[in-house]
């Protein structure tokens, strides 16, 4: 479905992305682990064309991607929900649901688009509570429920998340997961960046670990929770504990 | 002063003040979707009645009017796709320093398309002598033009952006430009829109004020001032706010010249300019986050 060859990105002077190479296949989950600063968000962005590659294709259903506009990469079915949420704060829950479906405008009629909208709020039941509400007043895991939902709105093939743990509380951290799940079951192809790398394999089939914008080390999910390295680094346990 | 001249006073006020509100609306519908405070929105009123004069000599007088404020929307789009667009990673300052210079090379224009001789659209209807009798004061029919058809664009942006798809495309560009992409919003195109939209407004402000108010090539530059004292007096980005300020402004001329010196008159805007951007820069209605426009 993805795939990726020796990608090269960055801001300005900064080198980011220093050749990466990887690939989704359809219905897999793939997982991107690594600290910050690794570079995986600036490979979402690179893929989603927010940001232009210095070098490098990103292949998506058969085509090439990494000189389109955003536009194009979402209505071809490749749709990212960005790092910090990013939603319309000024917007009501269902305008920024609407707004998702943008690219569909002419290819569908107002009841496919309110069908969409149907399955978002059966995934994300609070949504439907809050349909008029503005998307600056929920709670961060509730505008990570709508930036997702945002997402599935453009109903994509490819579902690109950044972080989607981050500054959501535990408990909904979990909700949002199992969702994650139930979208993989679903058929959805999924790829998922994380630094909450547990969570992360957890619903993974495989995964790539990032390291200063190299991919250090890949594998199927199992296989990188059982390494030690990945232990020590990013799944908080120390060398004592994979020692005993 | 006894109670119809009030009257007549008020309606002068609101008159020039709604005008001052579309103008101030115009600035907020770019600044929204750029951040940018375009300096060449009063030559869009300027452009829109110019050209609906020269037109309403060969067609009937909507006809006229429809064309000019095509023509305009074009010009609007125009000076987006050909200026503000190919500037790339230009800051804030640099693009509203570029619509400034737009703003004089529009002026130039119409000056060797039109001369610098005043002119004026016929009234829309009756003559200049016509009046309606409203609570006592007389007063043109032309004004209830100019009040109608403001409310009519102040009511139908309004509609347009909250319940059109389009509309919240362009809300969404102001609100958070990435994420607007990311849904597939092609937010240059949205730009180019914002500029458009902005000048038909600004044209038909400027057809509807010409029978009263006269049309000279360099009247854009002063109604720009006052239309920008409305749109920072109500807190850029808030169109409701701006139609509110400029009506308050309108209406602050009216009786500063019923009181004073006609020469005072432009004075007021000039006043309350200074003292909103000393002492309340994000406007009367506005709160904080309009300060980022000091920072940037």
């Amino acid at each position: 479905m993805l795939r990726i060859l020796n990608l090269e990105a960055g801001y300005g002077l900064l080198h980011i992305l220093k050749g990466i190479s990887l690939h989704v296949l359809p219905g897999e989950a793939v997982a991107i682990i690594g600290a910050n600063g690794a570079g995986k968000t600036t490979l979402l962005k690179t893929i989603a064309g927010i940001l232009r590659p210095r070098s490098g294709t990103v292949v998506f259903n058969k085509q090439e991607i990494h000189r389109e506009s955003p536009e194009k990469i979402v209505a071809g079915g490749c749709s990212l929900v960005p790092e910090g949420r990013h939603i319309f704060s000024t917007m009501t829950v269902k305008e920024n649901l609407l707004l998702g479906a943008y690219h569909r405008r002419r290819k569908c009629t107002a009841a496919d688009i309110a069908a969409s909208m149907e399955e978002v709020y059966d995934l994300f039941g609070i949504l439907r509570e809050r349909a008029n509400q503005l998307g600056g007043t929920l709670s961060g895991g509730q505008q990570q429920m709508l930036a997702i939902g945002r997402a599935l709105m453009s109903k994509p093939k490819l579902l690109m998340m950044d972080e989607p743990s981050l500054g959501v509380a535990p408990l909904t951290v979990r909700d949002i997961y199992k969702t994650i799940a139930r979208l993989k079951q679903n058929g959805l192809t999924i790829l998922l960046v994380e630094q909450n790398a547990q969570m992360a394999l957890a619903v993974a089939d495989r995964g790539y670990v990032f390291e200063t914008g190299q991919i250090v080390l890949e594998g199927t999910a199992r296989e990188l929770s059982d390494n030690p390295e990945v232990q020590r680094a990013y799944l908080g346990k120390d060398y004592q504990k994979i020692n005993e | 002063m006894d109670y119809p001249q009030i009257v007549q006073y008020c309606f002068a006020g609101i008159t020039v003040g709604s005008i001052y509100a579309i103008v101030g609306i115009g600035f907020n519908i770019i600044y929204n979707t750029t951040g940018i405070i375009n300096f060449a929105q009063g030559e869009f009123l300027i452009v829109g009645a110019m050209t609906a004069i020269s037109f309403s000599q060969f067609f009937p007088l909507p006809v006229a009017i429809g064309m000019a404020i095509l023509i305009t929307i074009l010009l609007g789009g125009l000076v987006e796709i050909t200026f503000i667009r190919q500037v790339r990673n230009a800051s804030i300052l640099r693009l509203i320093i570029i619509t400034i210079g737009i703003s004089i090379l529009i002026r130039e224009a119409m000056l060797h398309i039109w001369d610098e001789k005043v002119r004026f659209l016929p009234y829309f209807t009756g003559t200049d002598t016509s009046t309606v009798t409203v609570l006592g004061a007389h007063i043109s029919p032309q004004v209830l033009w100019v009040l109608g058809v403001c409310a009519v664009i102040v009511l139908g942006l309004t509609l347009f952006f909250k319940y059109t798809l389009t509309g919240r495309a362009m809300r969404a560009c102001a609100d958070d430009r990435m994420a607007a992409r990311l849904c597939g919003i092609n937010d240059r195109w949205m730009v180019t829109l914002s500029f458009m939209l902005s000048a038909g407004i600004g044209a038909i402000a400027g057809c509807i004020i010409s029978p009263i108010a006269q049309t000279q090539y360099d009247m854009g530059a002063p109604l720009a001032i006052k239309g920008f004292t409305a749109a920072i007096l109500g807190g850029l980005g808030n169109s409701m706010a701006a139609v509110a300020a400029g009506l308050f402004l309108g209406l602050m001329e009216a009786f500063m010249v019923s009181q004073f010196d006609v020469a005072y008159k432009e004075a007021v805007s000039i006043v309350i300019l200074l003292l909103i951007l000393v002492f309340r820069p994000s406007g009367i209605f506005g709160r904080h986050e309009i300060n980022v426009l000091r920072t940037m």
